[in-house]
């Protein structure tokens, strides 16, 4: 049986455990890794801030209070330290990852829906992005998804409805080109 | 997703095909290794200790010296304040400590406990 979050922490905490907290990092890499190449459309750079994360996370573990699951305030850990990124490095959004413009819309007949997908939510904007992916992919509730983002709850529901209202327009365009 | 954010039928399609690209996403090999190469060293618990004790006898220690030195000063009218290696001063300055001052027996005490219970992540 796997052992749950808080004894690994306790451990980390109370013995400074390292396998153990290399245990957390081989738990929630991927998902923090999807979260953040989500966020910067950039593999390269998510695996780099994902890595600073867990290293902030080490730094910070006394200070996780267990109101939320582990993997919830490590988003918040990693959503910090992208925001952070982009104050230091304000580049506009690029979506080096997906697919181009104008080759999705070439090939989109034989990529079939969910490249579509993927390259419909890289046209979003930020605080959308993080919305979509916390809501749809991580299974956040609203307000777990809001903490995250320091957001208000309001403000987390407009960017999800704006979102889906795009997603339906850039999906709607890929339906009729294909 | 959670039940309460599932509005429609569009935004379970939607779901679905985001989770399915999303169980798609796999661990780098090596990089759980690289996190773990950049964790800063922690302090240990055994150091930790050591500095509380430190800390708490010489707080202790500073409170028992200014409250000795204060009940010599009162005691002797002249105001000479008698040397450590006097026996019969020290034993003096000690009885006037505990006698004359408490208060500041018990402040040094709450503080070095106040210490102890932060460092130890009680309060």
């Amino acid at each position: 049986m796997e052992t749950p979050d808080f004894i690994l922490i306790a451990r980390v905490l109370a013995d400074d455990d390292r396998q153990a907290f290399a245990e957390l990092v081989r738990r929630h890499e991927v998902m923090l890794c999807g979260f953040l190449t989500r966020l910067t459309n950039d593999s390269f750079l998510a695996d780099d801030l994902a890595q600073e994360t867990f290293v902030e996370a080490y730094r910070n573990l006394g200070k996780f209070s267990g109101k939320s699951t582990f993997s919830t305030w490590l988003l918040g850990v990693g959503y910090n330290l992208f925001r952070q990124y982009k104050r230091r490095k304000p580049t506009p959004e690029t979506a080096t990852d997906m697919p181009d413009t104008e080759d999705e819309e070439a090939d989109s007949a034989s990529r079939g829906t969910e490249v579509d997908v993927q390259a419909a939510i890289a046209k979003l904007g930020e605080d959308q992005r993080a919305a979509i992916e916390l809501c749809f992919v991580q299974g956040l509730s609203h307000e777990e998804a809001a903490n995250v983002l320091h957001c208000p709850l309001g403000t987390l529901k407009t960017n999800i409805l704006r979102a889906k209202e795009k997603l339906k327009t850039h999906l709607a365009a890929y339906a009729l080109h294909s | 997703m959670k039940e309460e954010n599932i509005m429609d039928n569009d935004d379970a399609i939607l779901c679905q095909i985001l989770q399915k690209e999303a169980a798609k996403r796999r661990a780098r090999p090596s990089f759980a290794q690289d996190v773990m190469s950049r964790l800063p060293e922690r302090k240990s618990h055994s150091g930790s200790r050591r500095t509380l004790l430190i800390t708490s006898f010489a707080l202790c220690g500073c409170f028992a010296t200014a409250a000795i030195a204060w009940s010599d000063l009162t005691r002797f009218a002249d105001g000479v304040v008698p040397l450590m290696n006097d026996m019969v001063a020290v034993k003096q300055s000690l009885a006037g400590f505990i006698l004359v001052s408490p208060i500041a027996f018990v402040v040094g005490l709450v503080s070095a406990l106040y210490f102890i219970a932060r460092r130890a992540r009680l309060i």
